[in-house]
């Protein structure tokens, strides 16, 4: 009797243990599509990935492996993710959505003590004053690298049952990872709105893209069209270079740009740094910190209509350049230098700066910066920031 | 067929008849049985109706005992890291009030208070939607980091505008184009 008893015991428990890894098919589906269609996606609480289609058709693949998580949580998980996509009269329109926030990979711990915060590791700040040139190459491997920048826990202790903080145990760590993959033929107009949405570009981009993002992450290799749209709110925005549109940032506190050429930036409380700036680039900016690194060999012209903006300004090392900077009540620091163009009456702007061309090698271009209220940190080579 | 009611007590046999030995006793028999009687009926509508009372009154005093708990429950079962964050968001609400409050001594610019006053709103908003969030869950990771995150940027923003303005502020003046 005790053995059939045990038996039964056992039984049940390993049919109420958590399932390792499970992967489970979140949809599935593929849509012939032509020229003249428009596709639409909404994305809210959730992570895609986009690359090229190579037969014609988009593709939308969804699939979540789940690691320590048991089936019932794994049911009650899928339950909160809505999806849809519906091809009605060359319109293509996907809906996705989840509850809670779907991210590449996220962690989940039991803590039935509950989880603190390590203190001492939670302060912020800003990492140090020295303002480094990075190379265009330097920048877009940070860009590659992102992946590795949050791996979470660092700042999380597990509390025991005596109230005393212990390191997390990642074994018992539930775990989850999110690959939904859309696939877009080179020759379709899309549409992204999206809300705490991760989206990443896997490879080069010549769609004309209109992108809507509040929140999130938007990341990828090569974004080229001169009718590319978009609008960042409160998000991190990372790619390796930028050919062509408009790009409107707000709040933007992670913006990272390998090089860019033929667009148009418009920017308000962000902090975004330029591998490389390429011809045709103007920006107009209220309040948000800029770093120009590098300028191309033919950059040809260069504007900045900035109020209240920071800028850490590399000349060109190699080639010939103009620069001019207008302005008023703009503070220049340059070596040990430090000069504040004062204000003038009825706020007039002068010629605050002005390098002319040497007429020797070959001309890169001309840069104009229009700064109000601005500071602008200029260098040859990396310099520590004056406070 | 009119009459006189006063000729029937005239009639003289009626007036002799002896009335029954028992009759005063009968009579009040037949009365008290022509009475309405209180039925079985009603008493029992009657017991269940106080019934009900009581049982609704029970229940209420266990609803109201229940809820009462529930809620001293709650406050006393606040997980460590509600009890933290916590701790932080009032911290560091106290520093933003504070450095808001440096802010506005030290600019004279109305547009910039303004747009700076639409941009701690806009976040104050998305903190309160990711406060419901760590209240379904506090054991969310990345819910507990973006609520930190949020107060971190009010605070971050508040402090650089002001070290902008500070520099604008500082003495090496110039008026001539600077060539270089």
């Amino acid at each position: 009797m005790k053995r059939l008893t045990f038996k039964l015991l056992t039984l049940m428990l390993i049919t109420s243990v958590s399932v390792i890894a499970q992967k489970k098919t979140i949809y599935s589906k593929a849509f012939s599509v032509d020229k003249n269609t428009t596709a639409i996606f909404n994305l809210d609480n959730t992570t895609v990935a986009i690359e090229a289609s190579t037969d014609g058709k988009v593709h939308f693949d969804y699939t979540i492996e789940f690691s320590q998580y048991s089936k019932k949580e794994v049911e009650s998980f899928l339950k909160d993710i809505k999806i849809e996509a519906v091809l009605f009269e060359n319109k293509l329109t996907l809906n996705a959505s989840s509850y809670q926030n779907i991210s590449k990979v996220a962690y989940q711990l039991d803590a039935p003590f509950g989880l603190t915060m390590d203190d001492a590791n939670f302060n912020f700040g800003r990492a140090n004053d020295t303002i480094r040139r990075k190379s265009k190459d330097s920048l877009i491997r940070e860009i590659r690298g992102g992946d590795f920048k949050n791996l979470g826990f660092k700042n999380f202790k597990m509390l025991d049952k005596n109230g005393e903080k212990k390191d997390i145990d990642f074994k018992n760590v539930k775990m989850y990872k999110s690959r939904f993959v859309i696939k877009l033929p080179a020759f379709l107009k899309v549409k992204i709105v999206g809300n705490q949405a991760q989206i990443t570009f896997l490879d080069d981009v010549t769609n004309e893209l209109s992108m809507n993002l509040k929140k999130g992450t938007l990341e990828g290799t090569y974004l080229s069209n001169s009718y590319n749209n978009f609008k960042i709110h409160q998000a991190s925005f990372e790619f390796e270079g930028i050919s062509g549109g408009n790009f409107s940032f707000d709040n933007v506190t992670n913006g990272k740009i390998g090089s860019i050429q033929n667009a148009t930036i418009n920017s308000e409380f962000s902090k975004i740094e330029i591998g490389e700036i390429q011809d045709k680039v103007s920006i107009t900016d209220y309040n948000s910190e800029y770093w120009f690194y590098n300028w191309a060999k033919d950059f040809k012209r260069f504007d900045l209509f900035s109020e209240y903006t920071k800028l850490y300004f590399f000349y060109p090392k190699t080639h010939d350049f103009s620069f001019v900077a207008v302005g008023n009540n703009t503070v220049n620091h340059y070596e040990n230098m430090s000069i504040t163009m004062q204000p003038t009456k009825g706020d007039e702007k002068f010629n605050m700066m002005e390098r002319k061309a040497k007429g020797e090698g070959h001309f890169s271009g001309a840069i104009n910066l229009d700064m109000v209220r601005g500071i602008l940190y200029t260098a040859n080579d990396t310099f520590i920031k004056q406070k | 067929m009119k009459q006189d009611i006063r000729d029937l007590f005239n009639n003289e046999e009626a007036s002799k008849k002896a009335l029954p030995d028992h009759h005063r006793q009968e009579f009040y028999e037949k009365l008290k049985a022509s009475r309405p009687r209180r039925t079985s009926k009603l008493n029992t509508n009657y017991l269940f109706k106080v019934a009900a009372i009581v049982v609704l009154f029970v229940a209420f005093a266990f609803f109201m005992f229940k809820t009462t708990d529930k809620v001293t429950n709650t406050i006393v079962e606040e997980t460590p890291i509600e009890t933290q964050i916590d701790a932080i968001e009032k911290q560091y609400l106290a520093s933003i009030d504070k450095e808001w409050q440096n802010f506005i001594s030290i600019t004279d610019d109305d547009n910039l208070v303004k747009r700076y006053r639409e941009k701690l709103d806009g976040l104050d908003k998305d903190y309160q939607d990711i406060s419901k969030q760590f209240k379904a869950n506090s054991n969310n990771i990345a819910v507990i980091e973006a609520l930190v995150e949020n107060l971190q940027t009010r605070l971050q923003l508040l402090k650089d505008i002001q070290e902008h303005i500070k520099a604008l502020h500082q003495k090496n003046e110039q008026y001539e184009t600077i060539n270089i």
